[in-house]
């Protein structure tokens, strides 16, 4: 057998690591210079005092100044407070979804995930129109209440996470070993008890990490506070007030650390809990069945109908606004609010569907080729990727734009020729949301069995050849749900790009801020009807395609 | 030789997988890796496949060494454990694709891919994906597809057991009649020792990372080269018993004339005296037979053709120690013996089926 003349030589192997190392260069090379550089400037600004030297002069300012601490204790009582109520009511949601015979479950569920596709600021809005100074209850009962504040962060906030804890929470409460209940049912346990001894322990992890994601999301949210915190300074405004109003960008980039901190403590400690929360299902387990109970059943569908309505009412409050005339004084009906002529009209629209659908062609192709390196190549630089990758999970948006503003906003940086286009908002908005896009990646490219690469290479595939033909055609359907992803996030985020847009590269999302921030609540609510519309829009056209190849275990909503 | 591996070793962080084996591999012959889970058969599997790379040791190809090679280049054909046939691409692409990384034109492809699937009995099914086939279709195809390219060398890792015991059977069959039409170097990786003695030509056992013996399966089961294999292949009696003079033991009182011997050993060193149960001969209501210890029936089970007789050495005097003995009796020479349990009946040792191996 002619043997040696068929076998390449070693020359053929050393391409192949140069196409390994030249994958992993591509994406280790983005996340330094659009996570690692931004986080190094912001805490090398933080440490710069007046005269230009290094010294703690910025941090000292802060901690002396009793109105600026006050925003430390403001951020953690409002968190913390709605990260509580928050988790309570996504339990009772999702456990009324996975344990209970209720009715209508795919809408109900419909429902509690309509704050994902809208702008954090919608809630504040909405809450605003409901129960603000000209909301619809004060004019309606010549009532005073006080909504600004501690009360409409919180209240608006709760809305705005809740999609994300009941996703959490329904994931743990979805599986559960049959067995385990009917051995505490045999032994005489009451409902209760077995709630207590069995549900609540099973899907303990589930909850500690909904609790931490929640808080997370709580605490690096800008735009509810933005729009309904009044006078009740948190850190995420102060970043912007000191940074937008005042021009201290020392003392922003202080507040950014101090919100750092608590972002990040947070998101390691999720790690930590979500890692142990496997192999709670045996391979011997009998998926439990769901047996009719009226006045159970009752109970859960009054708490679901509540937290549905509550959701309803204060989305529907603001689709109502945008076609109401002059609110609250004349409500007659009219479109004349989707005439927008202030702040661009509808330019700031068309950039976000733009940047939005640039976001999500790089996003998917950054998060994959991160994902793709860090499972498939095995080398020591892969763990420091890989945690370059989910970093930007403890980055608070505020930090990481407040960031680009200080590592790119310099003529001498070569990233300085794209500063204040499309391209940079979306790689902002991409880098902001890397993390979650990463694991959707990774999780998907984990279900790929490691055989599949094995068969290919025994074949003779090379690594660029398996990527193409196997693992890529197996994965469509979670690029597309990727994709989708980022545009959502791209279409709703505000955070990150408040400091990144500019006059002539406005998005939908700071829109609504700035026209309600002028008093145009009606144009501000017309606005964020538009985003929702394609939000939805884009979800469905997607949710239908992949239909229609019948893909039917990917969710579009994560 | 065809392909030899020499000093192979392979460590994962401190456990040595494979520990410095060498074996020599005729062409056309197939070699089965026998073994308990952990044992390294699959990591020394990988090895030869390029999947792994060695520590130290060389694999060589018709004498040249493959360490520089990678797993694509090798040219060996691989069917896995878990069907691994590309779920996105029809039985014919996943036969296909190793030829289309070979760059073959696309009419040879569609012949060799006709003629694969024919000699797997699949020509009818090529339209279909892997998920509508049948566990038993999978590897079929997964066979089909490492042959295509006429690989040098076949490796399969267990690549029944994910199947039920009726395929695994049949399926057994068909490789070793397909191997043996092709005239291909086979190495298969199995932990079932009826798969590896019925399909192969030589059996390596292994333990630990490294080879406990390499022989015919006739030969691994009649002469275990150690008390490892003894113990792993088939049923065997062990039973402490001390080194007497001129090639006998002592057991308990009696002495008793042994034929194999695995080591040399001191005067009075304690020895392992390994009988199978199949072996041991039982004589009812005789005493003074040659190589005999007295027992005394502990337990009888029933088996259909065979009765499966626990003995308990010694007569209950201190003679002894109450070793346990495991005998096989057929249903026939049970009727006549008419056993019944707490009996006491001398048990024969024969000498050439006793085999001594180091305490």
């Amino acid at each position: 057998m002619a043997v040696t003349a068929a076998r390449a030589g070693p020359g053929v192997r050393i391409s192949e690591r140069h196409i390994k190392a030249a994958f992993i260069l591509l994406a280790a090379i983005p996340l330094l210079i659009f996570v690692l550089y931004p986080l190094w400037a912001i805490l090398k600004k933080s440490f710069i005092i007046d005269d230009g030297t290094w010294g703690l002069g910025n941090y000292v300012h802060y901690f002396t100044d009793p109105k600026l601490v006050t925003t430390i204790n403001n951020s953690f009582a409002v968190s913390i407070s709605t990260t509580l109520v928050t988790i309570v009511l996504a339990y009772a949601f999702a456990y009324a979804m996975h344990r209970s015979a209720i009715p209508l479950k795919k809408l109900w569920m419909l429902i509690a995930m309509l704050p994902l596709f809208a702008p954090s600021l919608v809630q504040a809005l909405g809450f605003q129109l409901m129960l603000g100074r000209n909301g619809l209850v004060n004019r309606s009962f010549g009532t005073e209440f006080d909504i600004y504040g501690f009360w409409g962060i919180f209240l608006a906030n709760t809305l705005y996470a809740l999609p994300h804890a009941i996703l959490m929470l329904s994931a743990a409460l979805a599986v559960a070993d049959a067995r385990l209940y009917e051995s505490a049912r045999m032994l005489g346990g009451s409902s209760w008890r077995i709630f207590w001894t069995v549900t609540l322990p099973a899907t303990r992890y589930g909850v500690m990490s909904a609790v931490f994601v929640v808080f997370t999301i709580v605490i690096t949210d800008f735009g509810n506070p933005m729009v309904i915190g009044g006078d009740y300074s948190v850190l995420a405004t102060e970043i912007y007030n000191q940074v937008s109003g005042q021009a201290n960008f020392r003392l922003g980039a202080v507040i950014g650390m101090i919100l750092l901190i608590p972002a990040a403590v947070a998101v390691i400690v999720e790690r930590q809990v979500s890692r142990r929360q496997t192999a709670a299902i045996t391979e011997g387990s009998v998926p439990l069945t769901i047996k009719p109970n009226r006045r159970f059943d009752t109970a859960m569908l009054v708490c679901v109908v509540l937290v549905c309505s509550a959701i309803v009412l204060i989305i529907g409050i603001v689709i109502f606004a945008s076609f109401v005339r002059l609110w609250p004084y004349n409500m007659s009906l009219t479109f004349s609010n989707y005439d927008v002529d202030v702040q661009g009209g509808y330019g700031p629209l068309w950039t976000s569907i733009w940047m939005s659908s640039l976001a999500a062609v790089i996003g998917v192709v950054m998060v994959i080729i991160s994902a793709y390196v860090i499972q498939k190549i095995a080398n020591p630089f892969t763990r420091f990727l890989y945690f370059l990758s989910i970093l930007p999970a403890a980055v608070p948006g505020m930090v990481l734009g407040l960031g680009y503003i200080f590592a790119f906003n310099d003529p001498a940086n070569p990233i300085y020729l794209i500063y204040g286009s499309v391209l940079m908002l979306a790689i902002n908005t991409v880098y902001h949301y890397h993390a979650q896009g990463f694991l959707i990646a990774t999780t998907s490219l984990k279900q790929i069995s490691s055989t599949f690469d094995e068969a290919s290479a025994m074949l003779g595939g090379s690594f660029l050849h398996t990527m193409r033909k196997i693992t890529l055609p197996i994965i469509w359907p979670t690029l597309i749900s990727l994709g989708v992803f980022f545009f959502m996030r791209a279409m709703v985020t505000l955070a990150a790009v408040i400091f990144l847009v500019t006059p002539g590269n406005n998005l939908a999302a700071v829109s609504v801020l700035l026209l309600d921030d002028a008093g145009e609540t009606t144009q501000a609510a017309a606005f964020s009807t538009l985003i929702m519309a394609v939000v939805l829009g884009v979800l469905l056209v997607f949710q239908g395609l992949l239909r229609l190849f019948g893909i039917r275990n990917v969710s579009l909503i994560s | 030789m065809f392909l030899r591996l020499r000093n192979v070793t392979k460590r994962f962080g401190t456990v040595k997988a494979v520990d410095s084996v060498s074996l020599d591999i005729e062409e056309g012959e197939l070699v089965c890796f026998l073994g308990p889970s952990g044992c390294g058969k699959t990591t020394l599997l990988r090895l030869v496949a390029g999947l792994e790379e060695a520590d130290s040791g060389q694999v060589l190809l018709t004498g040249e060494d493959l360490v520089r090679t990678a797993e694509r280049d090798r040219n060996f054909g691989m069917v896995f454990q878990s069907y691994s046939l590309f779920p996105n691409m029809s039985v014919a692409k996943n036969v296909a694709y190793g030829l289309e990384c070979r760059k073959w034109k696309r009419d040879d492809v569609g012949d060799r891919v006709g003629e694969m699937l024919e000699l797997v009995h699949l020509e009818d099914q090529q339209a279909k994906y892997p998920s509508q086939l049948s566990g038993g279709q999978q590897q079929r195809v997964a066979l089909a597809r490492a042959l295509a390219p006429m690989p040098y060398v076949l490796l399969l890792d267990e690549p029944l057991s994910a199947l039920d015991a009726k395929v695994r059977a049949s399926l057994r069959g068909e490789i070793r009649k397909l191997q043996q039409r092709l005239g291909i170097t086979t190495i298969m990786v199995t932990h079932d020792q009826e798969e590896a003695l019925t399909i192969a030509d030589r059996v390596v056992v292994m333990n630990e990372g490294i080879i406990e013996q390499i022989g015919p399966p006739t030969e691994i089961y009649g002469d275990p080269a150690t008390a490892f294999v003894a113990d792993f292949i088939g049923t065997m009696n062990f039973l402490d018993a001390q080194a007497g003079a001129g090639g006998t033991v002592r057991l308990g009182g009696t002495e008793i004339h042994c034929a194999n011997w695995r080591l040399q050993p001191r005067p009075d060193e304690p020895v392992r005296l390994a009988i199978r149960p199949e072996d041991v001969r039982l004589l009812s209501g005789e005493n003074d037979v040659p190589n005999s210890v007295t027992a005394q029936v502990d337990w009888i089970e029933f088996l259909g053709s065979t009765y499966r007789i626990d003995l308990l050495l010694g007569d209950g005097q201190g003679q002894g120690k109450g070793q346990k003995l495991k005998t096989e009796l057929s249903a026939n020479a049970m009727r006549e013996m008419n056993l019944s349990k707490g009996m006491q009946l001398p048990a024969i040792l024969p000498a050439k089926l006793l085999w001594v191996y180091a305490a």
